[in-house]
């Protein structure tokens, strides 16, 4: 020991490891003591995880129904509001907007929804205006010597929707177009309707008349419209050659209708005006033009008190919808989802359970799954889809619930623990009870059947140290168990990305049969977390 | 008891790790094949439970200044000799980084790269420990083996 410095590094380890394995230090009966009251403690309290486990499991089940509860609630509160809404007011942010171009040689009939742009309409009504009131009247004398219109204007400001120039009391007025060329028309956030007919039979005495017609007119270029009107108003006009013109003004209401009717016939055009009951107040404006299109119009107005804005024309409505003001409302076709679209889908994901024969043992460790599924969506409410999962069930039961095989031994058996890898096949069916956009709220059941690949059974005994004991455990596997479980679940799905869905999925797995080794009733308990990826989409929706 | 001591500081900490050890030899004794060492197998809980309990205290362990070591003495000896206890007294008493380098290369045969991923270490550092480890002990040694033989030159 005295030659210490001289050792080798090998030599003073060797020292301390026959040091290491010669001393014994003394443990005193207080240590042991702690021990032991750590050994109760340890055995009284469950661990940590174990404490809160069904505390977790039970807070996500809560969250996902509760979400999809609202969701569900806040689906059908929209249909309900879709279905009650009057159809004849149609949405005209979304719709029954039109885009008018002066001077514009087509007109695309076909399309349902025109815009008209707010600069073209203030263009318009400057140009309007901007044309001598001399040549206005001029116009006006020309068409009032034909036509005689009585318009009755009634508006409601809508300060949300007509941010300028508008009033904001309900206002009447009287628009005569005739012999008085400078026609009043006091306007409020007046919408008038109006359609482009070929061969009209307005004469021409103007230039602007004599090539051209005008397409279609809106009032106010902010003629951008909510469904919901009020009050309306109606401009007639006897036309004394035997056609009416209807100007309906609808104030208030924020929606515009416009009617016409068969394009191959003369073209009349035809507003029609509702009211909030949805019925029409007036009934048409027809004029006729020999002019084709390209017609410009020229409004009768007193540049000192009226406005001219863009009219609103919505070649959508045809009039019999618009004069038969209890047509069955339009259905509102929700888009799907683009998560939800027909098509096979390839879910992936993993989901901890909890398994159990009678009970729930809060020690025994959490099972796991490694899920694959072929998904196949129908429609947007209806999939199926078919798995494969590899599973590790851990489970604990007692004796009462496992099938004994062997001879009774002198100790009794008190719990069996089984850690059983298997292959687990699904088959469910999944139906959306609410979507959205983005996320949808589902429900799925199904069957599963269970392919064992490893059984472990360790057997616990009153005494395990008793000499006679001869099984303690069992190692094998028992084949396969076609539709042993019933398959309960319900969950949400989110859309992640632009193919990539992900979904959390609570579920139960009710035992319909006895499976494995000790024919036990297996319970499953877990949530799945998944990823959906799209294969293939069809195109319909 | 021992063997738990040469992983962590106080015996208090000790007697925690033995308790761990006790409870996973209780879950895992079907683990346990009856033709094996028990005592080996014993022994290899109590080493990977102090690891398990370093990691989690691994702040408190493993920074300790070593100005806060104690300083072990070692007990007197009639012929001027140190006894097995009064070694792993010296090794008890090293700094917690030093302590458990020591501890694993060279009592318990652990290689640096596993010492080094069982503490997250690199392993040049676990080599520079148990240098140091190895450095302090000797001085320790050799200081009480001087202090020992006055001891017993001025009895006579």
């Amino acid at each position: 020991m005295n030659n210490l410095n001289n050792l080798s590094d090998k030599e003073l380890d060797k020292i301390f490891r026959e040091a290491s394995e010669d001393s014994d230090p003394n443990v005193t009966d207080n240590q042991w003591d702690t021990m032991r009251s750590l050994l109760e403690r340890e055995s009284l309290e469950p661990s940590l995880w174990a404490r809160y486990r069904n505390i977790t499991l039970g807070l996500i089940l809560f969250i996902t129904f509760f979400v999809g509860y609202n969701i569900f609630n806040t689906s059908n509160k929209k249909t309900i509001t879709s279905t009650t809404k009057p159809e004849s007011i149609p949405n005209l942010e979304a719709n029954s907007t039109i885009e008018s171009n002066n001077n514009s040689n087509e007109t695309n009939t076909n399309s349902e929804k025109k815009t008209i742009e707010k600069n073209l309409g203030t263009t318009f009504a400057k140009e309007a205006i901007s044309k001598s009131p001399s040549n206005l009247q001029a116009n006006a004398n020309k068409v009032a010597n034909a036509n005689s219109v009585d318009v009755n204007l009634t508006s409601k400001n809508n300060k949300q929707l007509f941010q300028s120039n508008l009033d904001t009391d309900k206002k009447i007025s009287k628009v005569t177009l005739g012999d008085n060329a400078g026609n009043v028309l006091e306007r409020n956030n007046q919408i008038v309707n109006t359609k482009e007919r070929n061969n009209t039979k307005f004469e021409k005495t103007e230039e602007q008349y004599t090539n051209s017609t005008e397409n279609s007119i809106s009032r106010t270029p902010q003629a951008i419209l909510a469904p919901s009107a009020s009050s309306i108003e109606n401009i007639k006009k006897d036309n004394s050659k035997g056609q009416a013109t209807t100007i309906s003004k609808i104030s208030e209401s924020n929606s515009i209708h416009k009617s016409t009717e068969d394009y191959n016939t003369n073209q009349n055009l035809q507003s029609s005006v509702m009211n909030d009951s949805n019925k029409p107040l007036l009934d048409s404006l027809s004029f006729s033009s020999s002019a084709k299109s390209n017609a410009k119009v020229s409004m009768p107005v007193d540049p000192l008190n009226s406005f001219l804005g863009p009219l609103v024309i919505n070649k959508s409505y045809k009039l019999d919808s618009v004069l038969n003001p209890y047509i069955e409302p339009r259905k509102i076709i929700d888009p799907v989802p683009s998560f939800l679209k027909k098509g096979f889908y390839l879910t992936l994901g993993y989901a901890p359970e909890v398994s159990y024969v009678s009970e729930i043992d809060y020690e025994t460790p959490l099972g796991n799954n490694q899920a694959l599924f072929l998904n196949y969506r129908f429609s947007k409410k209806i999939s199926i889809n078919a798995g494969y999962i590899q599973s590790t069930k851990n489970y604990s039961a007692y004796p009462a619930d496992y099938k004994w095989v062997w001879k009774s031994v002198n100790t009794p058996l008190t719990e069996i623990g089984g850690i059983c890898r298997m292959i687990d096949i699904p088959i469910n069916i999944r139906y959306e009870i609410a979507t959205r956009s983005k996320y949808s709220f589902f429900g799925s059941t199904g069957i599963t059947s269970y392919q064992m690949k490893k059984e472990t059974y360790n057997y616990f005994y009153e005494n395990n140290a008793d000499p006679s004991i001869k099984w303690r455990q069992w190692n094998g596997k028992t084949g396969f168990y076609g539709a042993s479980a019933l398959n309960l679940s319900s969950g949400i799905e989110f859309k992640l990305l632009n193919r990539l869905n992900f979904q959390i999925e609570p579920f139960a797995k009710v035992p319909l049969k006895k499976i494995g080794f000790g024919k036990v009733k297996l319970s499953t308990l877990g949530v799945l977390f998944a990823l959906n990826y799209p294969l293939s989409i069809s195109n319909q929706k | 008891m021992g063997i738990c001591l040469r992983y962590v500081h106080t015996k208090e900490n000790a007697i925690e790790v033995v308790h761990d050890s006790f409870m996973k030899v209780f879950l895992k004794y079907n683990q346990f094949n009856d033709d094996s060492n028990f005592k080996a197998w014993f022994k290899k809980i109590l080493i990977n439970s102090s690891i398990d309990y370093i990691r989690k205290e691994k702040k408190h362990l493993l920074n300790q200044d070593i100005s806060e070591v104690n300083d072990v003495h070692i007990s007197e000896t009639t012929n001027s000799s140190i006894n097995h206890q009064d070694l792993m007294n010296l090794v008890y008493a090293l700094p917690p980084a030093y302590k458990l380098a020591f501890s694993m290369y060279a009592i318990d045969g652990f290689t640096h790269i596993e010492i080094a991923d069982a503490l997250g270490i690199s392993v040049g550092t676990s080599k520079s420990n148990l240098s140091r480890a190895r450095e302090i002990l000797r001085k320790k040694i050799e200081k009480e083996i001087s202090f020992s033989s006055k001891e017993l030159v001025n009895k006579k």
